[in-house]
């Protein structure tokens, strides 16, 4: 196998883990919009195979690094590849959460507007994480930057968040699910700036030049 | 090809350079073997050139040192500006050129002689002779070669091994006191191991000297120098001739991450040549 | 088995084992025809130089015949002519020769290896060295007689011997030490050049005494064909009875061969012995000499 093709499988394996992770975030957002149980328990089972994907990749690389010289646009690609897979591994982590949390909550009454902002904030994630790796896909630097912009909407949220949070917090019955919904938001966020970093991946392929958005 | 800037910020002005290229091109009798080169090489770093055979580049080096001019049909075009002089003018003598500007060859050439007369000929013919045998021992130390033949001056040098006679070289080389020292493919007839350690070696010379090599080695160059200038070769019209050209001159590292030509990245990344 | 691998492996055994036995055949009919030759020599000469001259059977060994021979002059008598003067002569010829060809080969050699612009005169003067080489002794002869003997008033002195022979084999030389400069690599030249040494530095004190020994290997093997030629000192005139030794460069002289030579001539039976003892001297200086020169080249000469 040439060098070229080495880089080129390693490419398609990422973008399958996405694939995969992509599904596992559209899984678990739905599910706990819906508080379906069945899709959360799905969801849950469905992450060794995103590990699976993740060693893989993993392997792979270190395999190229060892046997290839790799230099200029290989080397930032590979690099990158590496590097988003690790960020991929994470929101699928998320995903789990998701599943999870649905898991804790589908049968507890659940605060309707804290409800709807996970629920649109998990939408944002799923949408952000998509054109991130769209724009890895494509060298698209300017989607990478415009994606990376969406995460003030997720601060937004966030900040939404936390000012309805307090006006139902003396609630006892709503307790457990504020609670679980707000840990929730937290860990969105950080799925947030995993699609970001994506998107600075991006942008360090395209350019040579690694910048924070 | 238009002048190339490494850069324009304060940092570049205070650089100090050796040799500053201008417009060089070389010929063998109507053969262009190289063509419009203009580069500045700055003092005390290790600058690298890269690129496939034919372009030219032992041919380049060899206009620093005016051993070009040992080939009759040879012909330099264009300035070489050597600390201010220029190289190729009239009234300078390409034996002191030499003296300044050392050479170290492909295949390691010793005198077949001991290794103190080796590193004698070239203070002797350069009237160095005071101290003579501190100046073999500083030069057999710098050259990372001392401790493995102070109790054998006298052995003949061609019973070194190929990396000690390499060093050998080397060590005659500086004896003579040069700013510069120009090496063309030092390392091809070694072992990793010989090489690995003449790389080291440069490290250490660079403080004192600048250095100019070229390399086939990619790894070698992107490892061990601070610039890189990549050439090519570009085939006549009607397919007889390749005349060679400079295609891209920069820092290494930023070579090696994240070159501006795009044949700069095929070449360095084995896509040809 | 595969016959591809093993088919003609007799077959080709055979054919290589016939080829070396012809040649070995070769090898012993060109040794046989030497050794015959010099055993007929040997056997000949040897009691002249060694035993007491009688009719071989008597066992008086004069432990002094040996020096005799070497030093007594010529003589009428075959039993008491010896070899002294046209030895001596030998060795005046080899110092003259030595002295004028060496530097002057070297020389040239040096001059057209090094310094020579390559052009049509250099190729030209390359040309004309080479058949030089080939060009019959006896011409030489008559050409030291018409230089050296008349033309620059030298007389059939050693002196115009040794000089003549100088022309004869100073072609062999030059070539044979440009072959030795040719020899050291390049690389040796650019490395003395690249530390800053002029041209002149570089090939004086680096190039030519790395070619030494092939120069001075190539100066013994001209020395020992010019110390076994005839032909030319007869012809400008060597005498043929000397019966004082030579004692500067312009006085007379004869040489070994010359008087070989002279001895066989004789009618007399007894000649044939001193003459051949003549010859075991002359061989036993070709053979000292040709020791001397491979010796030279095995010790000194570079493995590049």
């Amino acid at each position: 196998m040439s060098l070229q093709e080495k880089i080129e499988n390693l490419e398609t394996d990422l973008h399958l883990m996405g694939r995969l992770v992509l599904d596992a975030l559209v899984d678990g957002v739905r599910a706990l919009e819906d508080k379906d149980v069945n899709r959360a328990i799905a969801t849950i089972e469905k992450d060794d195979e995103i590990d699976a994907a993740y060693l893989k990749i993993d392997q792979d690389w270190v395999e190229l690094m060892a046997t290839e010289q790799l230099v200029a646009t290989d080397l930032r690609l590979s690099t990158s590849i590496l590097q988003a897979s690790l960020h991929l591994e994470r929101l699928g982590d998320l995903a789990v959460y998701l599943g999870n949390t649905t898991q804790e909550i589908f049968d507890s009454p659940v605060p309707e507007t804290v409800h709807a902002t996970v629920v649109e904030m998990g939408d944002l994630v799923i949408d952000m994480a998509s054109s991130a790796m769209e724009s890895l896909k494509n060298r698209d630097k300017d989607l990478a930057l415009a994606t990376a912009e969406k995460d003030n909407q997720v601060n937004r949220l966030y900040n939404s968040m936390l000012e309805e949070a307090p006006k139902i917090a003396g609630n006892e019955d709503l307790f457990n699910g504020l609670f679980r919904l707000v840990t929730c938001i937290r860990t969105l966020e950080r799925g947030g700036d995993h699609a970001v970093d994506i998107c600075e991946l991006t942008h360090f392929l395209v350019t040579g030049k690694f910048e924070e958005f | 090809m238009e002048k190339v800037n490494l850069n324009t910020s304060q940092e570049n002005l205070s650089k100090e350079f050796v040799f500053k290229a201008d417009n060089v091109s070389v010929s063998y009798g109507e053969f262009v073997a190289i063509k419009n080169v203009n580069l500045d090489i700055v003092k005390n770093k290790i600058t690298a050139f890269i690129g496939p055979s034919g372009c030219g580049k032992s041919t380049l080096i060899r206009t620093f040192n005016r051993m070009n001019d040992l080939i009759p049909s040879a012909s330099v075009s264009g300035t070489i500006n050597y600390q201010g002089v220029d190289l190729y003018d009239k009234d300078v003598d390409p034996v002191q050129v030499r003296r300044r500007i050392g050479m170290v060859f492909q295949k390691p050439n010793p005198f077949p002689k001991t290794i103190r007369e080796n590193i004698a000929f070239g203070l002797k013919v350069n009237e160095m002779t005071d101290n003579i045998d501190d100046r073999i021992e500083k030069a057999l130390t710098q050259a990372a070669l001392w401790d493995e033949v102070k109790d054998d001056l006298d052995k003949n040098a061609l019973e070194l091994s190929g990396g000690q006679q390499q060093r050998l070289c080397i060590a005659r080389t500086i004896a003579v006191e040069p700013d510069t020292i120009l090496m063309d493919e030092p390392c091809s007839a070694l072992d990793p191991v010989a090489t690995k350690r003449i790389e080291d070696l440069m490290q250490e010379l660079v403080q004192n000297f600048s250095i100019l090599i070229v390399t086939h080695n990619m790894q070698q160059a992107s490892r061990a120098s601070d610039y890189c200038a990549f050439f090519t070769t570009k085939t006549s019209d009607d397919g007889k001739r390749r005349t060679g050209e400079l295609v891209e001159f920069s820092e290494t590292n930023s070579m090696f991450t994240n070159p501006k030509e795009e044949l700069t990245e095929q070449y360095i990344s084995g896509r040809f040549g | 088995m595969n016959n591809a691998i093993t088919g003609r492996k007799t077959e080709n055994a055979i054919k290589e084992s016939m080829f070396l036995f012809l040649l070995y055949i070769c090898v012993v009919i060109a040794i046989l025809t030497l050794m015959t030759l010099i055993y007929d020599v040997i056997s000949t000469g040897f009691e002249r130089l060694t035993d007491d001259y009688e009719i071989g059977i008597i066992n008086k060994i004069q432990v002094e015949n040996p020096r005799d021979f070497l030093t007594s002059l010529d003589s009428r008598d075959p039993l008491k002519a010896g070899i002294g003067p046209a030895f001596a002569g030998t060795i005046w010829l080899m110092f003259i020769v030595v002295s004028i060809t060496f530097p002057f080969g070297a020389g040239a050699a040096i001059y057209l290896q090094e310094f020579a612009p390559k052009n049509k005169l250099t190729r030209f003067i390359e040309l004309n060295l080479t058949n030089l080489a080939g060009v019959p002794s006896v011409i030489y002869g008559l050409l030291g007689l018409a230089v050296f003997v008349r033309l620059a008033g030298f007389g059939r002195s050693v002196l115009s011997g040794g000089l003549t022979l100088t022309l004869l084999i100073l072609p062999v030389v030059i070539v044979a030490s440009r072959e030795a400069l040719k020899a050291v690599p390049d690389t040796i030249r650019q490395g003395a050049l690249a530390l800053g040494a002029t041209k002149f530095q570089a090939i004086f004190r680096q190039v030519v005494p790395s070619a030494i020994p092939g120069m001075v290997t190539g100066m013994v093997l001209g020395l020992s064909r010019a110390i076994g030629e005839t032909a030319p000192l007869i012809f400008m005139g060597a005498l043929t009875y000397v019966n004082y030794y030579p004692d500067n460069p312009l006085s007379g002289f004869t040489a070994i061969p010359i008087q070989v030579y002279n001895w066989i001539g004789y009618p007399q039976a007894e000649w044939k012995d001193t003459a051949s003892a003549g010859i075991i001297l002359l061989l036993l200086l070709l053979l000292t000499m040709n020791s001397l020169a491979l010796f030279i080249r095995n010790r000194f000469e570079k493995d590049w």
